[in-house]
């Protein structure tokens, strides 16, 4: 399908905190692919590069956005937390700002506001970055 | 002129010793990283703590010393502008484990394992 801009309000995020630019594959309901880039004024970044690390934020993004697709059209974008993680590993040391980054997130688990979901964030030559296992939970 | 780790997160006390790296960091209330983060409800991103595990793998193993997997963490409370962050990370074991907690007035916000390695 067409790549499209994730909808304005979908989540929380604003700013140097948003990470999550563009939806690029939602045709299958477990299977979210998104992307991104981290912004040139994130506060984690120095010099026009950033912890690699951080790349967890933007699939963390993509969690969010796969959960407020499913949920009911026309609620407010609430802000969601990081309960977890587990497995992750962590392909380099530090990523350059503003270069396109894709998230692949794979629901795994549902219960209630709780989700788990396992993402890889690759860079622009398609090189992994971060794989990791996420448990989110969606906000009060 | 102290240490940031990122933009207004700030090194008020640091010890690298055979116990591992000690920190005291205060988290300012105009910190950047609260743009966006939530309008209205601010709170530290997760990965903001991630990032301080990074730095203190450096801090205990040089220049080259990176953060290359994460086992397991634990996000058990959200952090605030303002509050002051006792953050503990452990030396490597023999399988290279860090473990690391981050306190907020005796109370555990963060849990979890590291592992570092060598950049490049």
């Amino acid at each position: 399908m067409a790549e499209r801009d994730v909808p304005e309000g979908l989540i929380p995020h604003r700013g140097p905190a948003r990470l999550v630019r563009t939806i690029l594959d939602d045709a299958r309901t477990d299977v979210l692919v998104c992307g991104g880039r981290i912004p040139p004024d994130s506060a984690f970044a120095v010099g026009g590069r950033a912890p690699a690390v951080i790349v967890l934020e933007l699939a963390a993004q993509a969690a969010a956005v796969q959960q407020a697709l499913a949920g009911k059209a026309g609620d407010a974008a609430r802000p969601g937390y990081l309960v977890a993680v587990r497995a992750a590993t962590v392909r380099a040391d530090v990523v350059a700002v503003n270069v396109p980054l894709v998230a692949t997130v794979r629901r795994t688990g549902q219960a209630g506001p709780l989700a788990t979901c396992d993402v890889t964030v690759t860079g622009p030559e398609g090189q992994e970055i971060l794989t990791a296992t996420l448990s989110t939970h969606a906000g009060d | 002129m102290a240490t940031e780790i990122f933009d207004g997160l700030t090194v008020v006390q640091e010890a690298v010793d055979a116990a591992g790296w000690r920190a005291r960091l205060r988290l300012e209330t105009s910190s950047r990283v609260f743009a966006g983060h939530f309008e209205g409800q601010p709170i530290l991103p997760g990965v903001a703590h991630l990032v301080i595990v990074r730095h203190a793998l450096r801090a205990m193993g040089g220049a080259s010393a990176t953060l290359r997997a994460l086992p397991s963490v634990r996000f058990r409370r959200v952090v605030r502008p303002g509050d002051v962050l006792d953050v503990s990370v452990t030396p490597p074991d023999a399988g290279g484990r860090c473990r690391f907690e981050v306190r907020i007035e005796d109370t555990l916000a963060v849990t979890g394992v590291a592992h570092g390695g060598r950049d490049g």
